[in-house]
């Protein structure tokens, strides 16, 4: 199902070496240097060749579907490897942190959400290297309430540490 | 310009050694880099991002003598856990994993580590020689370079790595022109008042920081990447180191085995001088020369084999030096750690290349030395700090990713001191993340947007010194011979994967 993925992938390119193209046509022409050695000019071939690219991934993942279709005989060629789609949880989990993270710095302060994004991350990731995955925080209450405790002293040496390395030591304007 | 190789030395231990500190700064990167090569999944590249913002505060050659320092460590560090644990700790120990780790088992460990960071200190400073006394000499030919020469250096840096570092060509392209757009926003570089991709937001206006564009992609993308694996699996096996390990390797051993540590070590210089091949293939040569030419026993390869040790240590190290060649004297990298020891420079607002040798001498003297010394204390750092090490290899990614991103965020704070660019980095690292999920590498976009200021002014400048006749560009001839080597760069790789594709079918 690689195929699908060089489609989607190579619809988008296209578009986006199609927008790319219209912005440049937008771009000023000023000065005394002639167009061709001007800001807009040098562009042009760079996104018309992103755009033939992004063609050119569209027809390899049609190619590679007729190629799946063949060697695996149903119509779709939906077998073989299947294609990880999704972005695995502990991804999103990681990226929904962080993306809080930066968005509650001006209002919580650097020091608490740094402390509160290493607790959620040090405690989530415990919870995903688990046998029984995040269910181990209903299983296992009680160890969960033992790593918890354990990773909010981790976090706030670490808070700590950078307080006194980058903030006092080397000076360094902290965000927030 | 007529500096020489001697005289660069000497400025640049001047220069660097003017503050005291500066050996500290080498002692903490080469700990930092032994720590990122030890531990498998960090790299020394994450360590030269973490720390790359926090130069900006130091003195140029300080600050590029602490990445060297990492560089060194982590490309060192890594053969303890190919060898104890059968992980590389980067990439760049894959081949020591062959040999390395069947020694281990054998109860040798002790040796093949100790044999290991000989041929590493061996490979460095080979390759330190080779940096120190080649750079200059080309440095003086690329002086007398035009525009359309230096167009197309960067047209030949660009395609070699897009045909080497990219299975599929097509996406290697593609996230090079993305480089492009990337480096295109902003003021346009030859008018200075023309705003491109501004998109109407203040912003876009300074362009994407080369710090934001290197820690969203090789810093977050590769930990959003990494965070796929977490999940419940088993603990590593390590295998104890029971015996002291020896400091040196015996005169005799060394004797017999010079020729293998010498023909390794040249064939990771030049390996490191082409751009885009790296540590893994410059030791995967090695250890064929080795294999085929050297040992008396060949078929003991990969049974635990001291000679394969040897050719995969020497030659990823002896990589580093060859590496910096391209890097300095043209500024051309040839490795993401090249690119980012190249945005080290440019955050500093200085530009690799001949200029550098003739206006800068002392800073590219400094970066010799510190290359020289990073070489020496790491041997002596690996040694005093091995126990430490060894245990380092039982710790686990979940507990150091949270500090990562802490400090992947603070450190691109650092530089701008705007919360912006730490929302660039994430939409940076999310871009990487998707692109590299569906096979399209990172090092073509990075040295897309590396390059293309070099690769526009030269061509817009060559344009207007020309009479807008681009005809003129036949008139010289070094230019069509460099555009020649930079189609044959791109086409070879395609046609070498074709054909062992085809011997495959």
């Amino acid at each position: 199902m690689a195929w699908r993925r060089d489609i989607v992938y190579g619809v988008v390119i296209a578009i986006f070496g199609l927008i790319l193209l219209y912005a440049t046509s937008q771009i000023p022409l000023l000065g005394d240097v002639k167009p061709v050695a001007g800001a807009r000019y040098y562009l042009y071939p760079w996104f018309l060749l992103l755009f033939l690219l992004g063609l050119h991934l569209v027809f390899q993942g049609m190619s590679k579907k007729k190629q799946a279709v063949k060697e695996e005989g149903n119509e779709k060629g939906e077998g073989g490897k299947s294609q990880d789609w999704f972005i695995p949880l502990p991804t999103l989990f990681t990226l929904a942190l962080l993306l809080l993270y930066v968005t509650l710095i001006p209002l919580l302060g650097y020091q608490l959400m740094t402390f509160l994004i290493l607790w959620g991350l040090f405690t989530g990731y415990f919870l995903f290297c688990q046998k029984e995955g995040p269910s181990f925080l209903i299983r296992q209450k009680k160890a969960f309430i033992i790593a918890a405790v354990k990773y909010a002293v981790a976090s706030a040496i670490v808070v700590a540490l950078i307080q006194l390395i980058f903030g006092t030591i080397l000076d360094v304007r902290l965000p927030g | 310009m007529d500096i020489g190789a001697f005289e660069l030395l000497r400025l640049g231990f001047e220069a660097l050694f003017a503050d005291y500190r500066v050996i500290l700064y080498l002692i903490f990167g080469i700990v930092v880099g032994l720590f990122f090569g030890v531990i498998p999944g960090l790299t020394s590249a994450l360590a030269i991002l973490l720390l790359l913002p926090f130069t900006y505060f130091m003195d140029p050659g300080m600050g590029m003598g602490l990445l060297i320092a990492i560089y060194v460590g982590g490309i060192s560090g890594s053969l303890i856990a190919a060898i104890l644990l059968n992980i590389p700790g980067t990439p760049a120990s894959i081949v020591t994993t062959w040999d390395g780790y069947p020694m281990a088992k054998q109860g040798r460990g002790e040796e093949a580590i100790s044999v290991g960071l000989f041929a590493s200190l061996f490979g460095g400073l080979l390759s330190c020689f080779a940096l120190v006394f080649l750079a200059p000499q080309i440095a003086k030919v690329a002086l007398k370079f035009s525009y359309w020469e230096y167009f197309c250096l960067g047209i030949l840096g660009m395609a070699v790595v897009v045909g080497i570092s990219s299975k599929d060509m097509t996406k290697g392209f593609i996230a090079a022109i993305i480089g492009v757009f990337l480096a295109s926003i902003g003021f346009d570089p030859v008018s200075g008042t023309i705003i491109r991709f501004g998109f109407g937001s203040r912003h876009l206006i300074g362009g994407v920081d080369v710090l934001v564009l290197v820690v969203g992609v090789f810093a977050i993308g590769e930990i959003l990447k990494q965070c796929e694996d977490m999940r419940y699996g088993a603990k590593a096996q390590i295998i104890p180191v029971k015996k002291k390990i020896a400091i040196f390797p015996s005169i005799a051993f060394i004797k017999k085995h010079l020729r293998n540590f010498s023909l390794s070590s040249i064939i990771g210089i030049i390996v490191g001088i082409v751009p885009g091949i790296g540590q893994v293939t410059g030791s995967t040569i090695a250890y064929s020369q080795a294999q085929a030419f050297k040992s008396s026993e060949p078929e003991k390869f990969g049974e635990g084999n001291v000679d394969g040790v040897i050719a995969s240590e020497s030659a990823n190290n002896a990589v580093n030096g060859g590496a910096l060649i391209p890097m300095i004297t043209l500024g051309i990298p040839g490795d993401v750690v090249t690119l980012l020891l190249l945005s080290g420079f440019i955050m500093h607002g200085l530009h690799p290349g001949p200029l550098l040798f003739r206006d800068n001498p002392e800073l590219v003297g400094s970066v010799f030395v510190a290359f020289i010394i990073a070489n020496f204390l790491m041997y002596a750092i690996v040694f005093g700090l091995m126990k430490l090490f060894v245990k380092l290899l039982q710790f686990h990614m979940r507990l150091l990713f949270p500090v990562l991103i802490v400090l992947a965020s603070l450190g691109v704070y650092v530089g701008s001191n705007a919360l912006i660019d730490v929302w660039m980095m994430i939409a940076m690292g999310v871009i990487a993340y998707l692109l590299v999920k569906n096979g399209f590498p990172m090092l073509p976009l990075a040295l897309g947007y590396i390059l293309h200021p070099i690769l526009e002014s030269n061509f817009r400048k060559g344009m207007i010194a020309n009479s807008y006749d681009i005809m003129s560009f036949f008139e010289y001839p070094i230019a069509v011979v460099i555009l020649a080597l930079a189609v044959i760069g791109l086409v070879t790789p395609y046609v070498i994967r074709k054909r062992s594709h085809s011997k495959n079918m």
